[in-house]
């Protein structure tokens, strides 16, 4: 395609232009994100960023190429303003720019020279390596129960606001069905109070 | 403020277009640097105008179309950009011919789609700067689009360059950059009055590629052979209607192709325009130019009726008819030759179906299952393994690279996709390696050696399950009524569209969706500390090395 750093430096550019949204529902669909953002642009490409390690996290996230860095900033404050529902209420899906990270096919960053040396066990280092591998497993491990953690709490506060939401709808239901039999009419006429709709 | 919104929308109302006499001194003026050559004025009346291409005939109104005339000497075809007179101004009105007719009593009218000079928008440009020489396309629907004026009206052509980066347009050379009367890049949507950079399909009832800059045809190019292709230079449609063309205008021809020797404005004109040849050429290459522009035409129209409605397929469906073709440069005409510049949009004619949109998308579904299918496929072989603690920018390709030169193996890597569950500072990656046996070694290496890359980051390697996410799954937190849930389910997968909004402060689900933001901040504060803290734990360790 050309010079390491123009591959580069193109891909840099398309970072800027992406957003990254999270908090996705799993029903959604590549159209769907396309269609709805498109109210703030042109959507370019829409992947989703695939979940391998299954962790009870249903929400899903996904990166959206815009067609020049305004759009994508322009989604990102407004979506940091206003809750932005997609498919479903009330959880608001997150936009944060980009960051080369998040792309699999990101081209390698030029003048950079992998290099490596294996460390025996009589090496004086093979210690601290050892070290520092066993603190990887334990970062991962802590990682993935703050993650349980934090799912547990999303699912009680939906669990509350699910609550919350089928006893106003009860309420509602009940004022809706007391209208339409009469009974609010027959009480109305006995205690003289008009029921208008004022 | 009020005032001078008036006063910009109502002076194209009061818009006196006033006949060739009243006017004829810029006329006369015009001519007269046009004549410098010595083409007498004696049969200026003869060639005041003529009709040139017909088009198609009005439904109700009796008015029979034209694709092109002659006024002066001087060839107009639609979607030419023209100079109007405007009376009591000084400056005159760009527009673009979008039709031109002949009524019944045989008044002759042309519609055309305006340009708005930056100060006649003054108002709406809010903090858009205009270029020098840039001025705006009309667009969407409103007061102010468009006009039927007389054909009168006009005074000259108008070089305008289109430069916008949209995929349909035709990118300008330097030297057409360079010629240009006028550019333009946004379209000013008088509906809406806003400065826009994106362009919608149609404008008037156009479809928008006829206001981009025109794709130059190759035919043009056949120009020392022009005799013998008379009949055909290229192309299916062929249409007798273009002999006669040929004659009626030929005397015109001839002569416009002396006068517009001088001329500053002239010679931008023509490199702009498809067809304006330039008068290095003799008459016959004028000629030769005029027919493969009708027939263009012709191909163009038919393509665009075939073709479903997507500006991205009406590209491919021009660019494959002229698949074998490369797109001359304008300018090449000045020079008199007919060799071709490398043209700066070879990227359309590719002839290839896969235009910017729809290519994208579709490697992107070639590619990800192709992935998928190899992790899966690799899992279930014992082929997979899980590299950890790699530096996070690394790209996929560095990590082959450093597996290469661990374990000289070639495998296929892939960085996973840092997302928010993702830890910033470790880099994860999936290989794929040939057998279960590598698999094995390569594991059973990195636990009882280290692997230590040049950032002094010991390499992991583990077995990791995939498993796929549960699509089917109710999300946590989009709630919905259990009675009405079924219907308006499956109607909201109908329209998607209609659900995704931003919700405002009115209704019970703002309060819900703040409950959640609040939610996700402060979990994003857990995070934050926890990763202070993990890096915090790492560097401490890393005191401890000696030779780094």
């Amino acid at each position: 395609m050309g010079t390491p750093e123009a591959e580069y430096a193109a891909f840099e550019e398309k970072v800027k232009r992406t957003v990254y949204l999270d908090n996705i529902s799993p029903q959604v669909t590549d159209i769907v994100v396309r269609t709805a953002l498109s109210q703030f642009g042109t959507v370019k490409n829409v992947q989703f960023i695939p979940d391998y390690f299954k962790s009870r996290n249903t929400a899903q996230c996904a990166l959206v190429e815009m067609e020049n860095p305004k759009q994508a900033d322009a989604i990102v404050s407004e979506i940091a303003q206003f809750p932005f529902m997609m498919a479903g209420m009330p959880r608001p899906v997150r936009a944060c720019p980009a960051k080369v990270e998040m792309f699999d096919d990101r081209p390698a960053k030029p003048g950079r020279n992998i290099s490596c040396r294996w460390l025996e066990p009589n090496d004086p280092d093979f210690e601290v390596a050892q070290k520092l591998k066993r603190l990887t497993k334990k970062h991962a491990a802590e990682a993935s129960s703050l993650l349980k953690q934090q799912l547990q709490e999303e699912e009680n506060l939906a669990k509350q606001q699910n609550e919350a939401l089928k006893a106003n709808y009860k309420k509602y239901e009940m004022i809706d069905s007391v209208i339409a039999d009469g009974t609010a009419r027959h009480l109305a006429k006995r205690y003289k109070m008009r029921i208008a709709d004022d | 403020m009020a005032t001078l919104v008036d006063e910009l929308w109502n002076t194209q109302e009061d818009l006196k277009f006033v006949n060739r006499e009243t006017c004829i001194s810029s006329q006369r003026l015009l001519d007269g640097l046009r004549n410098n050559g010595g083409v007498g004025r004696e049969n200026m009346e003869d060639d005041y105008f003529n009709w040139g291409k017909k088009g198609g005939v009005g439904e109700e109104e009796r008015v029979q179309f034209y694709e092109s005339f002659t006024l002066e000497g001087m060839e107009y075809s639609l979607y030419d950009c023209v100079h109007l007179y405007r009376s009591g101004c000084r400056e005159t009105d760009i527009g673009k011919l979008v039709e031109i007719y002949d009524t019944e009593d045989h008044e002759k009218k042309i519609k055309v789609v305006w340009f708005f000079r930056p100060s006649d928008i003054h108002n709406f440009l809010g903090d858009w700067k205009p270029r020098r020489n840039e001025i705006l396309l009309a667009s969407g629907v409103g007061q102010g689009l468009s006009n039927v004026n007389p054909l009168e009206a006009i005074v000259q052509k108008c070089n305008v360059v289109c430069t916008s980066k949209d995929e349909r347009n035709p990118q300008p050379s330097e030297e057409e950059l360079r010629m240009a009367s006028y550019i333009f890049s946004h379209n000013f949507d008088v509906g809406k009055r806003q400065i826009l950079e994106n362009f919608p399909d149609e404008i008037s009832g156009i479809k928008v590629e006829c206001f981009f800059n025109k794709r130059n045809n190759e035919q043009l190019f056949r120009l020392p052979k022009f005799q013998t292709n008379l009949r055909d230079p290229a192309g299916p449609s062929n249409v007798p209607s273009k002999l006669e063309l040929d004659e009626a205008t030929a005397s015109p021809v001839k002569n416009k192709s002396k006068e517009s020797m001088v001329g500053p404005g002239e010679q931008g004109c023509a490199s702009n325009e498809m067809l304006r040849l330039k008068p290095a050429l003799d008459g016959n290459g004028t000629q030769s130019a005029r027919i493969s522009h009708g027939q263009d035409k012709e191909r163009r129209k038919v393509r665009f009726v075939d073709q479903p409605h997507i500006s991205a397929s009406d590209c491919v469906a021009f660019t494959k008819g002229d698949a074998s073709r490369k797109k001359p440069d304008g300018v090449a005409f000045t020079k008199g030759d007919a060799s071709r510049k490398k043209p700066d949009g070879v990227a359309f004619n590719k002839g290839d179906a896969s235009r910017k949109k729809p290519d994208i998308d579709k490697r992107s579904w070639f590619k990800q299952p192709s992935w998928e299918v190899k992790l899966q496929r690799a899992q279930d072989a014992g082929h997979l393994v899980l590299l950890d603690n790699l530096d996070p920018s690394y790209a996929s390709s560095e990590v082959e690279a450093l597996v290469w030169k661990a374990f000289r193996e070639k495998v296929e890597a892939k960085m996973i996709q840092y997302s928010t569950f993702s830890t910033p500072q470790y880099g994860k990656a999936f290989v794929i390696f040939k057998s279960r046996n590598t698999a094995e070694r390569v594991i059973s290496e990195l636990n009882s050696r280290c692997l230590v890359p040049e950032n002094w980051r010991p390499v992991i390697g583990i077995r990791r399950s995939l498993k796929g996410p549960d699509k089917t799954a109710r999300f946590v937190g989009h709630l919905s009524i259990a009675k009405i849930r079924l219907q308006s389910q499956r109607e909201a997968m109908r329209k998607a569209v209609s659900t995704s909004h931003c919700s405002q402060p009115n209704s019970i689900e703002y309060d819900m969706a703040l409950e959640w933001c609040l939610q996700q901040e402060k979990s994003d504060a857990c995070w934050k500390t926890l990763y202070e803290k993990q890096v915090e734990e790492i560097r401490e360790a890393r005191r401890a090395i000696r030779n780094l």
